[in-house]
């Protein structure tokens, strides 16, 4: 496949991404700093009987992952039945008691899930993590993509790559979709968010107003947008950037100062489309990952078409037994952590750190969940000018609006360093463009 | 089977005037099996923006804001109710009331609570009504009811360690042993005949039925309370929620009145 | 974007101003870099001819101080860091391809503070305050967008002239494209200070305090 030509351009490409602004921003010693994303040009490449597969098994996981949170904060038949333990979902802090009875416009939960895959040295795919609250990173591959389509034109004649450029297309008709009536926007904690290049991106790609808590305004059962005149536009979706804790200081933290008092009110009566809907904490918990294959099998009737990662619940007296016999051989994690964080490889702790760990699980074992350790594929990056393998992750976007839709791209993230497994860019990781080879 | 009135009166006065004052108002009672609201009517100022909702545990609320510059808020609510024509009130099925099996914050158990939970002989009480009872009068035996000594803040276990307590703190131990036991239960604000403040109790579930007990009085609830909401604890129930711009300081009181009245007899109604 | 909130409305209208306070100041800055070879004291002319205070020791002091330094309030850079922060709250608005003129500027402002010799580098930020300029007139659709920016450029013009005691048809042909100008937009303005303003354009001599206050105060 001819790409060397696009690899020369590595750093023109990252040229153009600093132009644009390609950042994200991160605290460190309290102050705000945006960096630089760095961009390596080997893209991931699927073939597309492997994404057809891959498609497949997307779909039906955020198929049976909606259907989860529609019945656990309905009818709960799940629980009736017994496929899931009662106590994982009201000990999880995802379980938010104020979604009890309440179904979102349309009945969709989860409109953008962000799913994090690995592939194994066996060429198999491992879910390892599914994001159904404010998963980010969909804007950096598309605009990467413009930016190489700009550098090596010759690259994009030669391969049929997917175009991955309509995100924010896919995007907007998911809130039309569900506009309950009235303009849709955007609404960003502000610019000292982590993600606020990727909120402004898909707000300018979108043609939405991007705002903030004070933006808006409820009154009685309507939400509005107040413009510089004063005058009050309806708004029927939010795309909102700002977790469930800090949406409305009235029904959820207190505390809030950019939030919106009262905007979960009017979502309950149905008159505003909260995208994704709150309460979806549930159903991306680790605890509650181990029973996802579960949830297929019983919603759907189906075999799950994507494996978990090879993964065991202390909770259950045989898994506790098999974990601790085992301990070095896995890696552990918090279930209340995320972002990479609270993510433990039983061979690289002391033997005090172990002791400490294993009092604490035995304490507490609903708290983690453990996992084999996936021997998964590397990919190539350029450091200085050499080829190199660095642990990569892919991140899916599944988008959902009538039925779901897989875009036809990922973030790509892989770790500088070669001796982390952790990919996060919080973690001073990199990004590649994944592409999605056409059929023809 | 009484018919009563009851009135009740909430009232912050702010120490100097607030704006974009923000409130959610949890205190309104509803008709279900047990309690028939005849009459009510409700007052609440100020009133510029005020909304009707219900929240997830079904209680009703009324939300609104208040822009304008405001040193009171004001929410008076009065009818008419006939108590008790049921004993309970009807509940979802077993798999459906787990959020109410699970200790909150407020009732998070620890050594007190355990203890107190080890005395207690349920192997012999047959269902959770029965189990309910017995921990309503280990609870009673274990508190003395004396105000001033806990806070809003107070947990169970704080209460029950300090053996003294106000009505709040008896439900908060009463559900914290009734979770421990397996039983789901739920926190109740309320109005008591008579008068003064407002009352908690607790509601146990038994059977796809909520039963109400009074720990603080330790009766069953029947004809003598009108329940105005539920929910996990003492924070689900809120008579007022509210955020505004101001450093003012506020001061809340809850005046509630409660009296047996002879109903209205069918002749007097229809005028003949 | 046809739907915009009073804090945009605002964000546009100071990019406007500080795009063109650091475009003005530093061509002037640079003609006085050139009188400076021959005569040293020559920036403490500048300073009384800004009206910022002359918090520097010497010339080569100045010389860095001016542009480059971050915590002085008057300095290029500190102008420069204002117009960004507008700018890239503003992405969705002035669009990606206006907002990277704006990034552009900030580089090469950081890269002219490394530089032994930042001329080079004062080039690229007038060549991208142009380019941005352009980009705005060529790509973004809304008119009441592209008036709010120029509105503010207008404006900070109109306040430097004045200070700076430029020529009297400089400051009449600004003013007169302001008040052009600000009817067709969505800020909110006090009428009269048009009208005062152009009367003060039309007195045989320029009354420089007085257009420099009644400009200041133009938003209602």
């Amino acid at each position: 496949m001819g790409t060397m030509d696009l690899y020369e351009r590595t750093e023109v490409i990252n040229e153009w991404l600093a132009r644009y602004g390609v950042k994200f921003g991160i605290y460190k010693n309290n102050t705000f700093k945006e960096q630089l994303f760095p961009f390596d040009a080997i893209p991931r490449i699927l073939g597309a009987e492997e994404f057809a597969v891959l498609e497949k098994g997307l779909k039906q996981r955020v198929r049976a992952l909606n259907l989860f949170l529609k019945d656990i904060y309905g009818a709960k038949k799940i629980l009736l039945d017994k496929v899931i333990p009662e106590e994982f979902i009201y000990s999880s802090s995802g379980y938010t008691v104020q979604c009890e009875g309440v179904c979102p416009p349309k009945d969709v939960f989860s409109h953008i899930s962000g799913i994090d895959l690995v592939q194994g040295k066996d060429g198999e795919w491992y879910i390892l993590e599914d994001n159904l609250r404010v998963p980010s990173g969909a804007s950096y591959p598309v605009i990467a993509r413009e930016l190489c389509r700009r550098s090596s034109p010759k690259t994009f004649r030669e391969n049929r790559i997917e175009d991955n450029r309509n995100y924010a297309e896919l995007l907007s008709h998911v809130m039309d979709y569900v506009n309950t009536g009235g303009i849709s926007v955007v609404l960003t904690p502000g610019r000292y968010n982590a993600a606020y290049f990727e909120h402004s991106f898909l707000a300018e790609r979108m043609h939405v107003p991007l705002v903030e808590y004070d933006d808006l305004i409820v009154e009685n059962a309507h939400l509005y947008f107040i413009d510089y005149s004063g005058k009050k536009v309806p708004v029927g979706a939010v795309y909102r950037r700002i977790s469930d804790e800090y949406l409305d200081p009235m029904n959820f933290n207190p505390e809030s100062v950019i939030g919106i008092p009262h905007i979960y009110d009017v979502y309950r009566k149905g008159n505003v489309a909260l995208i994704n809907a709150p309460g979806n904490g549930i159903a991306d918990d680790k605890g509650i990952y181990y029973f996802v294959p579960k949830m297929i099998r019983y919603y759907l009737g189906e075999e799950p078409i994507l494996k978990n990662a090879p993964t065991y619940l202390p909770f259950y007296e045989e898994d506790r037994k098999y974990t601790l016999e085992h301990f070095d051989r896995l890696v552990w994690k918090d279930v209340a952590e995320a972002g990479g964080y609270g993510v433990q490889f039983g061979s690289g702790m002391s033997a005090e750190q172990k002791e400490k760990f294993i009092a604490t699980l035995m304490r507490c074992p609903r708290r983690f969940i453990a996992q084999e350790v996936i021997d998964f594929c590397d990919l190539d990056i350029f450091e200085k000018g050499e080829r190199v393998p660095r642990k990569a992750d892919l991140r899916a976007f599944v988008l959902t609006s009538e039925e779901p839709v897989v875009w036809k791209s990922g973030l790509t993230r892989f770790s500088r360093n070669p001796d982390s497994f952790i990919v996060n860019s919080s973690q001073g990781g990199g990004f590649k463009d994944t592409w999605i080879l056409s059929q023809s | 089977m009484k018919t009563v009135a009851f009135w009740y009166h909430l009232q912050i006065r702010f120490s100097e005037p607030v704006t974009h004052h923000r409130f959610t108002v949890r205190s309104f009672p509803v008709s279900d099996e047990r309690q028939e609201i005849l009459s009510v009517s409700q007052e609440l100022l100020p009133n510029q923006f005020l909304e009707n909702g219900t929240d997830s545990f079904g209680n009703l609320c009324v939300y609104g804001n208040a822009e304008e510059p405001h040193e009171l808020f004001d929410v008076q609510v009065q009818g008419t109710a006939r108590l008790g024509m049921q004993p309970w009130t009807a509940a979802r099925e077993a798999h459906q009331v787990g959020v109410f099996r699970t200790q909150t914050p407020l009732t998070q158990t620890g050594p007190s609570l355990l203890r107190l939970f080890s005395t207690l002989d349920l192997a012999a009480c047959r269902g959770n009504r029965e189990k309910a009872e017995a921990i309503m009068h280990a609870v009673a035996a274990a508190m003395r009811y004396l105000p001033g000594r806990t806070t809003f803040e107070t947990t169970a276990e704080e209460a029950l360690l300090g053996g003294a307590g106000v009505c709040q703190d008896y439900a908060h131990i009463m559900l914290a042993l009734c979770r421990l036991a397996g039983v789901p239960c739920r926190y109740v604000v309320g109005l008591l005949i008579g008068e003064g403040a407002s009352h908690a109790w607790v509601e146990i579930y038994d059977d796809c039925r909520w039963f109400g007990m009074d720990p603080t009085n330790l009766v069953p609830v029947t004809d003598s309370h009108v329940k105005l909401s539920h929910g996990r604890d003492y924070n689900d129930c809120l008579l007022n929620r509210g955020i505004f711009c101001g450093a003012a300081r506020q001061e809340q009181s809850v005046r509630v009145k409660v009296e047996e009245i002879m109903e209205p007899s069918v002749s007097e109604e229809s005028g003949l | 974007m046809d739907i915009k909130s009073i804090v945009k409305t605002d964000r546009l209208y100071w990019l406007g101003r500080y795009l063109e306070r650091v475009y003005t100041t530093l061509l002037l800055f640079e003609k006085s870099f050139d009188k400076m070879i021959e005569r040293a004291a020559e920036y403490e002319k500048f300073c009384e001819s800004f009206e910022i205070p002359n918090v520097y020791s010497d010339a080569e002091d100045f010389l860095y101080r001016y542009p480059f330094d971050e915590n002085n309030p008057d300095s290029l850079r500190t102008n420069l860091r204002r117009a960004y922060d507008n700018a890239i709250e503003l992405r969705e608005e002035i669009g990606s391809e206006a907002l990277a003129y704006v990034q552009l500027t900030v580089y090469a402002m950081s890269r002219a503070a490394e530089s032994p010799a930042p001329m080079g580098e004062f080039q690229k930020i007038t060549d991208n305050i142009l380019a941005f300029w352009g980009c705005i007139d060529d790509l973004i659709e809304d008119e009441n967008t592209r008036n709010l920016l120029k509105v503010g450029k207008r404006v900070e013009r109109i306040d430097l002239y004045g200070r700076l005691h430029m020529p009297k048809p400089d400051l009449v042909r600004e003013i007169h494209r302001l008040s052009g100008r600000i009817p067709r937009c969505s800020i909110h303005y006090r009428p009269e200070v048009i009208v005062r303003l152009n009367e003060l354009a039309d007195a045989a001599e320029p009354d420089y305090p007085t257009i420099v206050y009644e400009v200041d105060r133009i938003l209602g």
